[in-house]
């Protein structure tokens, strides 16, 4: 009884530390995702004021191809940014963490791209990718005898386009969280492995990947909820094409919403999307964490 | 004392009532580029001739349109008067967001009507009411490479109604033309085309070409649906991939560079570009064509052209409509479009406007406006685009055929007026 009033008091000394937060969470985020699922029920849109349909637009969705084409389209995208970007980081990670002299100077370079604004970025990179012999990227594939290709208007080369643009993008980001991580390894183990005959690769296999498994997890959940959400890479690079080749989810969201006046629908893929990522991220915390 | 109290109080209270008498109209305006300059010298003539109306103006970019005005339409706080393009506008008149002008105001919008060129009028009515006034228009026309015609001794495109070769300009001749002024492995190419655009304005044209509008507004349904359909896509395909005039497979990101650059004998240019030929690319020697005749005579000679156009409306929520419409008509007048277009580069949508009379570039512009079917006015516009042009591609690609790409638009657009 005691302990319970102890606990009140306390509560009552913290809440009102809490109290700004949590009025933001409620009033940006709570209340948002409820009335964006209100919405998923009724169609119409901004414009046109909106009207209850039921349960129509969740079963209208699966059948809907272009929809269908989006998920594929974002999960191949997912697929191919993630395991790549990790193996990237990690090994940059590794060889900034070697370096004794300019380690600060290379950790402000490889952030500088989040830095920057999607829009300039995208308008470099369409330059990168003019199709062509012109294009450096064309220039620079033809070094090694690839012919000359139209990056983004080829429906098989169009994602992984925008894959290379989101990785160089965001590395910066995934190479500070794996330093990080890397920084937290005690050197002793290192020292104590290579004092029992241990090699690069058994050092890494037995002592860096077991011990940057939370960092693992935690940039596998945030880059499953990062990349489904791809929308800025797709408005500003190939909107969408060619053909439905690069939408993704977002990108199809926002469409609905503002292009074609089915707010509702939209906030039913929307919805729809955040049960993905809720599944997906409980899969991968289920795998990573061995439960 | 009391004299002089009352006189006071007297002041106060007609200064007040002038100052509440003066209301303020809100206008917004997607840039052209030089509105930040030109639009304060028409609105200031304006405020001074309307010493009791301001206006509260404001310019902003083209990208995030959308948005912008769906929000503030949609949250009640629209601007009283903006300018939208013609295939923006029937979305918000669908929705009951606009003014029917000819409702408030009948007897100056059938006193305008004689001020404006018959393909803009009728682009403003929407479901039997009139929302907007014509303000400018864009068109698209064949351009072609003189140098390069001449260097291959062929005959240019005709540049005038009355151009002996304008009959045999056809879809067939243009074929063979263009393959005659290909030379893939020096990089020249026939004819500059590209399905890789967000925006239908250079495939709608194919669609007229072979007779046949984007929608069937009466019915309500897609109106490319059928052969004549598919002898556009069919005759894309074929530029590409049969004849092989086009660059970068029909997909180029930016095929106007490959004709400015000199590399390409035709392409199709907007009215608007004209003045950055002159300017950054002043050694480029070129005319300005009609479209060659395509199957479709019936449907605007089959040779339609894109052109749009862009409208004044007022929001239905405007609390101010006779200021509002005093507006509108100052923007509309023969003076400030004048102004407005030669700062910009566009062209006035009245007859009395005059362009450039130093550009001989413009003429065929004007000379092709009977070929100008303009785009269908419907809520859904915008979506079909989306729909035709994810189909375009396809065909481009040749992932569908002409056939398999027409019939998915067809049925999706169909199943989207439906809803």
């Amino acid at each position: 009884m005691r302990s319970h009033k102890t606990n009140s008091g306390k509560a009552r000394e913290w809440f009102p530390f809490l109290l700004p937060f949590l009025c933001f969470y409620v009033v940006f985020m709570a209340l948002p995702v409820l009335w964006s699922f209100s919405l998923s029920f009724q169609q119409g849109g901004l414009l046109g004021g909106t009207f209850y349909v039921g349960f129509q637009n969740y079963r209208s969705v699966w059948d809907d191809q272009v929809f269908l084409t989006a998920l594929r389209n974002t999960a191949y995208y997912t697929v191919l940014v993630i395991p790549t970007i990790m193996v990237f980081s990690l090994f940059l990670a590794m060889m900034i963490n070697q370096m004794h002299r300019l380690q600060n100077f290379v950790k402000a370079c490889i952030f500088l791209p989040l830095l920057s604004s999607a829009v300039p970025l995208a308008i470099v990179w369409k330059a990168l990718f003019t199709p062509g012999r012109e294009g450096p990227l064309n220039y620079l594939v033809g070094l090694i005898g690839i012919s000359p290709q139209n990056w983004l208007a080829n429906p098989a080369l169009v994602i992984p386009s925008i894959v290379l643009f989101e990785i160089w993008r965001g590395f910066g980001f995934w190479t500070l969280v794996f330093l990080g991580g890397l920084d937290t390894i005690p050197k002793t183990l290192y020292e104590a492995a290579e004092i029992d005959g241990a090699g690069i690769w058994g050092r890494f296999r037995n002592i860096t990947v077991p011990l940057l498994k939370p960092t693992f997890l935690f940039l596998a959940v945030m880059g499953v909820i990062w990349n489904f959400q791809l929308f800025d890479a797709v408005y500003m690079l190939t909107y969408g094409g060619p053909g439905y080749s690069s939408y993704s989810i977002v990108w199809y969201v926002y469409r609905n919403a503002f292009h074609f006046e089915k707010l509702g629908y939209a906030a039913t893929m929307g919805i729809v999307l955040l049960v993905l990522i809720l599944l997906l991220t409980g899969f991968q915390r289920r795998v990573m964490e061995g439960k | 004392m009391i004299f002089l109290l009352v006189c006071c109080l007297c002041v106060i209270f007609l200064f007040l009532s002038a100052a509440h008498a003066r209301v303020t109209v809100t206008l917004w305006k997607a840039s052209h580029g030089a509105d930040p300059e030109i639009m304060p010298v028409i609105l200031q003539a304006f405020e001074e001739e309307y010493p009791d109306i301001k206006v509260d103006f404001l310019s902003h970019p083209w990208e995030g349109w959308d948005e912008r005005y769906a929000v503030a339409f949609s949250a009640g706080e629209p601007p009283d008067v903006s300018y939208m393009p013609d295939e923006f506008w029937p979305r918000f008149a669908g929705a009951g967001l606009l003014a029917r002008l000819d409702e408030l105001f009948p007897e100056e919008v059938a006193a305008m009507e004689a001020d404006f060129p018959e393909a803009f009028w009728r682009l403003t009515s929407f479901e039997a009411n009139q929302y907007g006034v014509p303000f400018l228009w864009v068109a698209i026309a064949l351009f072609y490479n003189e140098a390069i015609f001449e260097e291959a001794g062929l005959t240019l495109p005709p540049s005038s109604l009355d151009d002996p070769y304008f009959d045999d300009w056809t879809w067939e001749e243009f074929a063979d033309v263009a393959q005659k002024l290909t030379e893939p492995t020096q990089d020249q190419w026939g004819y500059s085309w590209s399905a890789a655009f967000r925006d239908p304005n250079y495939l709608y044209p194919y669609f007229y070409q072979a007779g046949t509008d984007v929608l069937d507004v009466e019915e309500n349904r897609a109106a490319f649906y059928g052969p004549e359909g598919i002898a556009a896509f069919q005759y894309i395909v074929d530029l590409i991939h049969t004849y092989e005039v086009i660059p970068a497979a029909g997909m180029h990101p930016n095929f106007h560079q490959v004709f400015y650059e000199g590399k390409a004998a035709m392409a199709p240019v907007e009215s608007y570009s004209v003045p950055t030929i002159r300017n950054q690319f002043p050694d480029l020697e070129v005319g300005v064509a009609f479209n060659p005749q395509g199957p479709g005579v019936d449907f605007f000679g089959g040779r339609g052209s894109f052109g749009n156009s862009g409208y004044w409306v007022m929001a239905e929520d405007c609390p101010h409509k006779e200021a509002a419409w005093q507006l509108i008509q100052w923007l509309s007048n023969q003076e400030s479009v004048q102004l407005f277009c030669d700062a910009v580069g566009l062209f006035g949508a009245r007859v009395d406007f005059v362009p450039d009379p130093d550009e001989p570039l413009y003429e065929v512009f004007f000379e092709s406006q009977p070929f100008l079917p303009g785009y269908p006015l419907h809520s859904q516009l915008r979506q079909v685009h989306s729909i035709v042009m994810a189909e375009a591609q396809n065909a481009v690609l040749l992932s569908k055929t002409p056939e398999e790409a027409i019939e998915a638009a067809g049925e999706a657009v169909n199943a989207l007026l439906q809803e």
